[in-house]
């Protein structure tokens, strides 16, 4: 039954529907995962954590994220019921903890949709090991970012009121030219897309979930499935709904976090308003969220046991991603310090010594040293292949992007224009509560999804398996 | 797989003496023309000299950022297509001749190499960057430029296949970053020496890859036209270089969107005074111009996949696009030069095409001179046989 379907799954190989298509010719490629596994190989690998039982390492792990996300809903409804007062905030430091942490997880969330769309279009044929996840990582770092504008509503149950939609409030109306209205929009979309991606990219795996299963794990799956049949007709129609999803998600990925930049950017503040900071806060983002992808992969490789999916050469290829992307980061904070000399401008120019020489400079040359020094190290090889080095990197460069966004923010804002009112910034223990509980909810949810949900996308690793048995036997 | 078939790959390209002698002509009339006209009209034959060197530079440095991805992404498709990127890299001393000539011309071109009295309304802003924007280290920061990003691009071609030139590849990538951006500081923006804008490098870097990418394009279509490429180059090398023209036209699109929405929403009359510089007169029109052919043709046509597929429509495009750069980099440098309304004259225009026919002379010389497509390249056979 297993191999029959495994057979079947493979015969539309995934998002690779041209295989009789591609003559071999030199050399096959490198083959993406290890242990040259057979189909079925692949089948009982991946499903197999749904279908026994959770390990003690995967209780230890939810435990502690479970009771983290406890510590955050104590914390959020503490701050509702007593309001937002409880936060450090002052008369001039109104945003802080909770804007940057929605921007830290904002970036978080990029990475999924760059991998499962970008380099989908780039025909990366690696990112099958890893997509599903970080697509998922993706959905649920929107969902922690999420919660930090809404607690900062102060009434979050007219949340709802962000939304146009016809009502008897009179003149009480969304203001179209304020960014924070565009995050909606553009949150929401990604979201909406990111979500829809996932899923779609999911059904032949439920698939198979549904034709292992028996009884109500049966029923369930069915129902998710909806009717997957794997017949041609079926995965043509599903590689043309990849395909435009993400044609139309690549754009996202780039506007979401240019809309969130642009919070900043369209203030007359200094330090905020760069017209660099669209390009920048987005690749920003891609070398955060690739750097959280490569923490959680190092870790679920091991915890469930994927060593032969997410091998070092996955490792390898999104460290090269991360110093790529964080040599980008490195030449914005040269240009932003540059064009703050070269602009004469003394406010512009009083922004940057203070971030470096002020009463946050430990944060700002933590950020340095974080992403700019620190990325700096996997241009060598044998730091790229070192799984416990490239791990604590990656948790040095998620400490870094968040200290960056923490910098622009805080340094900007304690000492503005007017001296008389300049002040300082503490985190109340509520925000750090709050912190800890959106990283208790972002792990609780990951776990979850270890559990419940095929987490690699074992139809497309069967895709690429199968175009190179094609390639290799073409003469 | 046999040596054989590797040698069947791609015909010597013969440069024909007469588009050599056409191009060497219209060279020499840029030359001549430029000359003339810095002494009758001197302000426009410098300014069209100066958009003369970003056009050459723009499009030379291109291939040497292409080789640099082709190299670091390992990417094989392209691996039969080398030639052009390389011919177009090796092209960058032909921006130091326009370089070396503007050096003479700083006064003409520059505020801030010019004597202004104490009542100028900027003379604080310029004295407060006279350790940057002087003569003298303007000098020395475009010949390190230059013959650092020749040497790079040089050493990146003559790189061995495998690890050194993945070395150079990244090695060429982050010099390029950080000198392109002092370039498009130190030749556009100072242009203006009272404004200043972070996005400013990221734009003329996104005009450089699209401009040098629609060049890599009209040349392989060439290539293949003539014979040398026959049956190198097909349908799907064409659908893939439509599209990262299509993705390089919209992220030009975006990052000059970035800058243009930012400054109108603050509106500081600081960094507007750009804008309203060039919302006035012609400049405004020519701005809309470089908008279409730049960003909404490429969009618009290379949305559909049956375009992307057809070597006519893409040779179009990209012809639009070369065209579009012209646009773009008059949009840049005419305002603080020739005021408002100049209508264009031979003496800006020529200079321009000059260079450019220079350009040309010199990239197609180069892959006339060795093979047209390199025997010996890893993932020849994938590339020739590239399906998607």
């Amino acid at each position: 039954m297993a191999g029959s379907h495994a057979a079947s799954a493979a015969s539309g190989a995934g998002l690779e529907v041209h295989i009789q298509a591609a003559p071999a010719h030199g050399p096959a490629e490198p083959a993406t995962i290890d242990g040259d596994k057979s189909l079925t190989e692949v089948t009982r690998d991946v499903f197999m954590p749904l279908e026994s039982g959770p390990t003690t390492l995967w209780k230890v792990a939810f435990a502690t994220s479970l009771s983290a996300l406890m510590l955050g809903f104590v914390a959020i409804g503490y701050q509702m019921a007593t309001g937002i007062g409880t936060w450090g905030l002052n008369r001039t430091v109104g945003w802080a903890f909770d804007i940057t942490n929605f921007v830290f997880w904002v970036g978080i969330g990029h990475a999924g949709t760059l991998i499962s769309a970008v380099l989908l279009l780039f025909r990366q044929k690696w990112r099958t090991s890893i997509n599903r996840s970080a697509e998922a990582m993706t959905l649920f770092a929107v969902a922690c970012a999420g919660i930090f504008p809404l607690i900062h509503m102060g009434r979050p149950w007219l949340a709802f009121w962000v939304f146009p939609y016809p009502n008897t409030r009179g003149s009480l109306w969304v203001n179209f030219r304020s960014p924070l209205l565009w995050d909606v929009f553009a949150i929401s979309t990604y979201f909406t897309i990111s979500a829809v991606f996932w899923y779609v990219g999911l059904i032949p795996d439920l698939a198979t979930v549904r034709d292992r299963a028996n009884g109500l794990r049966k029923r369930i799956f069915e129902f998710l499935a909806l009717g997957w049949n794997g017949s041609a007709r079926t995965w043509s129609r599903y590689e043309v709904a990849c395909t435009l999803l993400a044609a139309l998600a690549t754009p996202l990925v780039v506007s979401v976090h240019s809309v969130v930049s642009t919070d900043f950017a369209t203030a007359v503040i200094p330090g905020w308003h760069a017209t660099l900071f669209p390009p920048y806060f987005v690749i920003g983002a891609v070398f955060s969220g690739f750097s959280m992808v490569l923490t959680l992969m190092i870790i679920a490789r091991k915890v469930m046991r994927f060593e032969q999916y997410i091998t070092p050469r996955h490792i390898g290829a999104m460290c090269k991603v991360v110093v790529f992307t964080g040599s980008i980061v490195s030449l914005a904070y040269l240009t932003e310090v540059f064009n703050a000399w070269y602009s004469a401008n003394p406010d512009e120019q009083f922004v940057f010594l203070n971030r470096a020489l002020g009463p946050f400079a430990w944060a700002y040359w933590t950020m340095v040293a974080c992403n700019v020094v620190s990325p700096q190290l996997l241009w060598f090889k044998k730091v790229r292949s070192s799984l416990p080095a490239v791990f604590v990197l990656s948790l040095v460069i998620n400490v870094g992007m968040w200290f960056e966004r923490f910098v622009i923010i805080v340094t900007s804002l304690s000492r503005d224009y007017l001296p008389s009112s300049w002040s300082g910034y503490t985190p109340t223990l509520v925000e750090i509560a709050t912190l800890i509980g959106s990283f208790g909810l972002f792990f609780t949810l990951f776990l979850l999804f270890c559990r419940f949900v095929p987490m690699i996308a074992a139809s497309e690793v069967k895709g690429v398996l199968v175009r190179r048995e094609a390639d290799r036997r073409l003469p | 797989m046999t040596p054989a078939h590797h040698e069947s790959a791609g015909h010597p390209y013969v440069l024909e003496p007469r588009v050599a002698r056409v191009l060497g002509f219209t060279a020499a009339t840029g030359a001549v023309a430029f000359v003339v006209g810095a002494i009758i009209v001197p302000e426009r034959a410098w300014a069209g000299l100066l958009v003369g060197f970003h056009y050459t530079l723009g499009v030379a440095l291109a291939g040497g950022v292409f080789l640099a991805l082709l190299a670091c992404s390992g990417s094989r498709w392209a691996a039969a297509l080398r030639r052009v990127p390389e011919a177009m890299s090796a092209a960058i001393p032909v921006a130091a001749i326009p370089a070396i000539v503007l050096l003479f011309g700083l006064q003409m071109l520059f505020p801030w190499a010019r004597p202004h009295g104490p009542d100028d309304p900027h003379a604080h802003v310029i004295a407060a960057k006279h350790a940057y924007l002087n003569p003298l280290f303007l000098c020395i920061r475009t010949i390190v430029v230059l013959v650092v990003l020749t040497w790079g691009a040089r050493m990146l071609r003559n790189a061995a296949p495998g690890a050194a030139r993945v070395r150079w590849g990244a090695a060429f990538m982050a010099m390029f970053g950080v000198l392109y951006s002092i370039v498009s500081v130190d030749w556009l923006q100072s242009l203006e020496p009272w404004w200043s804008s972070t996005a400013f490098a990221i734009i003329t870097l996104a005009g450089l890859v699209l401009s040098g990418l629609a060049a890599a394009i009209v040349l392989a279509v060439h290539l293949r036209r003539r014979g040398a490429w026959r049956g190198v180059l097909h349908a799907d090398h064409v659908h893939d270089l439509a599209k990262l023209l299509f993705g390089f036209s919209l992220f030009w699109s975006y990052v000059q969107y970035c800058q243009f929405m930012l400054i109108w929403y603050t509106n500081i009359p600081e960094e507007t005074v750009w804008y309203a510089a060039r919302m006035r007169g012609m400049w405004w029109s020519t701005g809309l111009v470089s908008f279409a052919l730049n960003g909404v043709i490429p969009f618009v046509v290379l949305l559909f996949r049956r375009a992307r597929r057809d070597e006519s429509t893409v040779l179009r495009v990209a012809g639009i696009v070369l065209v579009g750069r012209l646009a773009d980099l008059s949009f840049h440098v005419g305002p603080p030069l020739l005021g408002p309304s100049p209508w264009p004259s031979p003496w800006e225009v020529l200079p321009v095409v000059g260079l450019v026919a220079l350009l040309a002379l010199v990239v197609l010389r180069a892959i006339s001179r060795g093979p047209s497509v390199h025997a010996d390249e890893p993932g020849l056979e994938q590339s020739l046989h590239y399906h998607q």
